[in-house]
């Protein structure tokens, strides 16, 4: 069985989905590859946007887009030693 | 006659003899190395984690890094405390009256270090958003502040944050754990040591209940408390990670 993710990985697998898509992926996929409720998405997706890790973008159709600010890249790039510190300090 | 330690010094300055005459001034030496060294390490913890927190914005490492800007501030607000007790005393000179301010200023920021221990260990898991818990912790430690300040008693000090680190305690170890962690894990003993080395510290405050042997004993462990956890951070931080991948 696996292990339920924590919060931080939740949003480690978030931020890194929309990477993998180039940096720009719609909600409605982003939801259904992220494995979550969608009540629980929306306040994580809320959560990351108010702290400003992802930003929405309109294309030419008004279609919204989801993609990564350069603090949510370096949220990724640094996520390795964020988890050990966390856990170390079980914070 | 073999001179006296007392001898040369101006009639100018009556109860300057005192200075001289051993402890209040080896007191204060002590004071002051174990100020430097305690402070040092808090403020360094404390810069040295802010990329990490701005980022993640992590709550549990918000509150983290705060025990530290509190202890720092409470352990400074102390050390002015002592000093100005030791003038009044030594140089029998009436302190300035807006001295008065600095206890009631230990107090508040003593309970925002302590609270801030649990809170390190549960926010994570809370709902509120980091404003609000610092609106409630900020309340909390302006109430003993004015307690403090209203009765300017150093008893009361004593007796609120011995009440705050009890709750403090209850909440640390009824704090949810990690799977990894045991119920009496290295962290739990740490942050308890660390507010209880504080509150035994403020004993030193309170009409010096603290004798210097006791004072002696206590403030190299308090010391060591404060250095293991600080190697712990260094180990943790970003630049360390990095040169250990690279080696």
């Amino acid at each position: 069985m696996s292990k339920k993710r924590s919060r931080l990985d939740i949003i480690y697998t978030i931020l890194g989905l929309v990477r993998e898509h180039n940096n720009s992926i719609r909600p409605t996929p982003l939801l259904r590859y992220t494995n979550i409720s969608s009540q629980s998405f929306s306040e994580y997706f809320s959560e990351l946007r108010e702290k400003g890790f992802v930003r929405e973008e309109l294309d030419r159709k008004g279609r919204k887009y989801v993609s990564l600010t350069d603090k949510g890249f370096k949220f990724l790039e640094k996520y390795r030693i964020l988890k050990g510190f966390i856990e170390e300090f079980e914070l | 006659m073999p001179p006296t330690r007392m001898q040369g010094i101006p009639q100018a300055l009556p109860g300057m003899h005192r200075f001289f005459q051993g402890p209040p001034l080896e007191m204060l030496a002590t004071e002051l190395l174990y100020f430097a060294v305690v402070v040092s390490i808090c403020l360094i913890i404390y810069f040295r984690t802010r990329e990490l927190y701005s980022v993640s914005q992590h709550k549990g490492l918000f509150h983290f890094r705060n025990v530290f800007l509190y202890f720092a501030a409470a352990y400074s607000l102390r050390l002015l405390q002592l000093v100005f007790q030791l003038s009044s005393e030594v140089l029998e000179i009436t302190p300035w009256r807006g001295f008065s301010i600095v206890l009631p200023l230990v107090s508040y920021f003593s309970t925002l270090a302590i609270l801030s221990l649990p809170m390190a260990l549960m926010a994570a898991r809370f709902k509120q958003t980091i404003l609000r818990e610092t609106i409630a912790l900020h309340l909390t430690a302006f109430v003993s502040l004015l307690l403090v300040f209203a009765t300017g008693s150093q008893a009361l000090l004593l007796l609120i944050q011995s009440i705050v680190l009890l709750a403090s305690v209850l909440a640390i170890f009824m704090a949810p754990k990690q799977a990894k962690h045991k119920f009496l894990s290295q962290n739990r003993v740490t942050y308890l040591l660390l507010a209880a080395f504080w509150v035994v510290n403020l004993l030193a405050l309170t009409k010096r209940l603290l004798p210097m042997e006791l004072k002696l004993a206590l403030y190299p462990l308090s010391a060591i408390v404060f250095v293991s956890l600080f190697l712990r951070v260094r180990k943790r931080l970003p630049s360390n990670v990095k040169k250990k991948k690279q080696a």
